[in-house]
């Protein structure tokens, strides 16, 4: 496998993952790929995953949403 | 022979009770399971290993023990199957895989030695789905397991061959492992009680993980109190059977939203059916919601192919071919996560706990349906929901993998059918002992 990004947006992995997956003749991981990236990108825009500290809301704040 | 007559149809307890009277040996109940066997495998591919030799030793020794006055307690004399996952020691345990080979385990795993020890007759190996990474048993190298209610569907997964060896008599009660739910999946699917004990009751140590976070052994039975006595068993806990609470003390806790928003027709009349008998009978039963419900997807996923993708890293880079096709996309799929959303997908997991814990604070128990639509077809891809076609895998694993998310307790019943295939409902509770009782209690309203 090829290095990950140091700096990774979604798209950014998205894009590393699928060319690495043809690179390594896996077509079908490869298009599964956009369908993992929905979950990536669902877990980082989840907002258990804040920090108040870091100027985020708290993951207790969630019924607001 | 009458079913009244056969052996291989009773509960274990019942079988239990008759062997302690006389009116029933074990060794005759293990020649009607290992008759069924012979009878049905070969359709029904719920086996990989039959150990028919050993089992009839073990059946021999129960009788022995009976008539010396020793008694080890419920499962003595008992016909159980274990999934083909867990460890026997001189029999292979190959993942339904071709990768692992025919190396007979070292070995017992400790529920394997818990097992022997109860005095069980452990009758061979089943049938999964392979590594367990799936849900409807088809991708295994021996043959995708059939449901022995409608031979043209699937039986569940992962622990398919588990759920059709009792639905088919070959077996009194099983041994299935769940890490979204692999036990309660094919329990709702043929129509067993599927119970998955909480997080770390029963040691994994000897079985073949998929996801160490997730990861659960527990029993697929017929009724509450044979699911209980499997998990004393396994747990090695106190035995104790199940009280049956009476309805009136019974508090429950509907999960509504996400839960009952993407039903088969059959599923939802079978399910609000069960609540209107449930609520007839005089259970309090308020609706509760889980903010973050729609997450947990997300969360099992970011988890799940993380950790199944590290275990088999050195296999797929060595042998990918060996691995069915499926099986290797989704594994192939957790070597593309990165580590920091392996991470957030942890804290996901800590806020998904306490939702539930917060849910449960009021109540005995949630209750949802056990899976969001019947046993599907053998090959089908997708099945269509008011006319919107979804996933099959995403389907089966919607109503289970929130509770290998947050590790509670959680056990399926029968409430149908509401045609030829069984329905099921869900009760999670806060501890395993507590839950097999309110279990008891809505096994007995809806019987």
């Amino acid at each position: 496998m090829t290095n990950p990004p140091q700096r990774t947006s979604v798209d950014a992995w998205r894009d590393w993952a699928k060319a690495d997956a043809e690179r390594r003749e896996l077509p079908e991981v490869a298009a599964l790929i956009d369908g993992l990236s929905a979950t990536i990108a669902r877990l980082r825009l989840g907002d258990f995953n804040a920090d108040a500290r870091l100027g985020t809301a708290a993951d207790e704040t969630h019924e607001s949403r | 022979m009458k079913v009244a007559d056969d052996p291989t149809t009773l509960d274990l307890v019942t079988a239990g009770r008759r062997m302690r009277t006389g009116a029933l040996s074990a060794t005759a109940l293990t020649e009607a399971c290992l008759a069924q066997i012979a009878a049905r495998n070969d359709q029904l591919r719920a086996f990989i290993t039959v150990t028919s030799d050993a089992a009839l030793a073990a059946a021999r020794d129960a009788d022995n023990d009976f008539r010396a006055g020793h008694d080890r307690g419920p499962l003595q004399g008992i016909p159980v199957s274990l999934k083909d996952l867990v460890d026997v020691a001189g029999v292979p345990t190959t993942a339904a895989s071709r990768v692992i080979g025919n190396r007979p385990a070292a070995t017992d795993a400790v529920v394997t030695s818990r097992l022997k020890a109860a005095g069980a007759v452990l009758v061979g190996k089943t049938n999964l789905h392979e590594f367990a990474l799936g849900t409807t048993s088809e991708d295994t190298a021996f043959g995708a397991v059939r449901n022995p209610h409608d031979v043209s569907r699937s039986a569940g997964g992962s622990s398919g061959g588990s759920a059709a060896s009792i639905v088919a008599g070959m077996a009194l009660a099983t041994v299935g492992t769940d890490t979204g739910g692999s036990i309660r999946i094919p329990s709702a699917a043929c129509g067993l009680v599927g119970f998955k004990p909480a997080f770390g009751e029963v040691p994994c140590d000897g079985v073949v993980p998929l996801s160490t976070t997730f990861d659960h052994v527990g029993p697929l039975t017929r009724t509450v109190a044979d699911a209980a006595a499997m998990f004393h068993v396994l747990a090695r806990s106190a035995p104790r059977s199940p009280v049956v609470r009476r309805p009136s003390t019974l508090r429950l806790g509907r999960l509504r939203g996400f839960y009952e928003a993407r039903l088969e027709t059959a599923v939802k009349t079978g399910y609000e059916d069960a609540i209107a008998s449930i609520e007839k009978a005089g259970v309090a039963v308020t609706d509760v919601t889980m903010p973050h419900a729609a997450d947990v997807a997300a969360i099992y996923l970011g988890i799940l192919l993380a950790e199944a993708g590290a275990y088999h890293a050195t296999t797929l880079d060595q042998c990918p071919e060996l691995y069915s096709p499926a099986v290797r996309q989704r594994l192939e799929m957790g070597r593309y996560i990165l580590a920091e959303d392996y991470l957030r997908a942890r804290r996901g997991r800590d806020v998904l706990r306490r939702e539930i814990e917060r849910a449960l604070a009021d109540v005995d128990a949630l209750v949802l349906p056990g899976m969001a639509i019947v046993a599907p077809p053998l090959g089908a891809e997708t099945v269509a929901i008011d006319g919107v076609s979804e996933p099959v895998r995403a389907l089966m694993l919607r109503l289970t993998q929130p509770f290998n998310v947050s590790g509670h307790p959680a056990i399926v019943l029968p409430c149908g059918p509401t045609g030829s295939l069984p329905v099921s409902l869900q009760l999670v509770g806060a501890r395993s002992v507590a839950l097999l009782d309110v279990a008891a209690g809505i096994e007995a309203i809806l019987r």
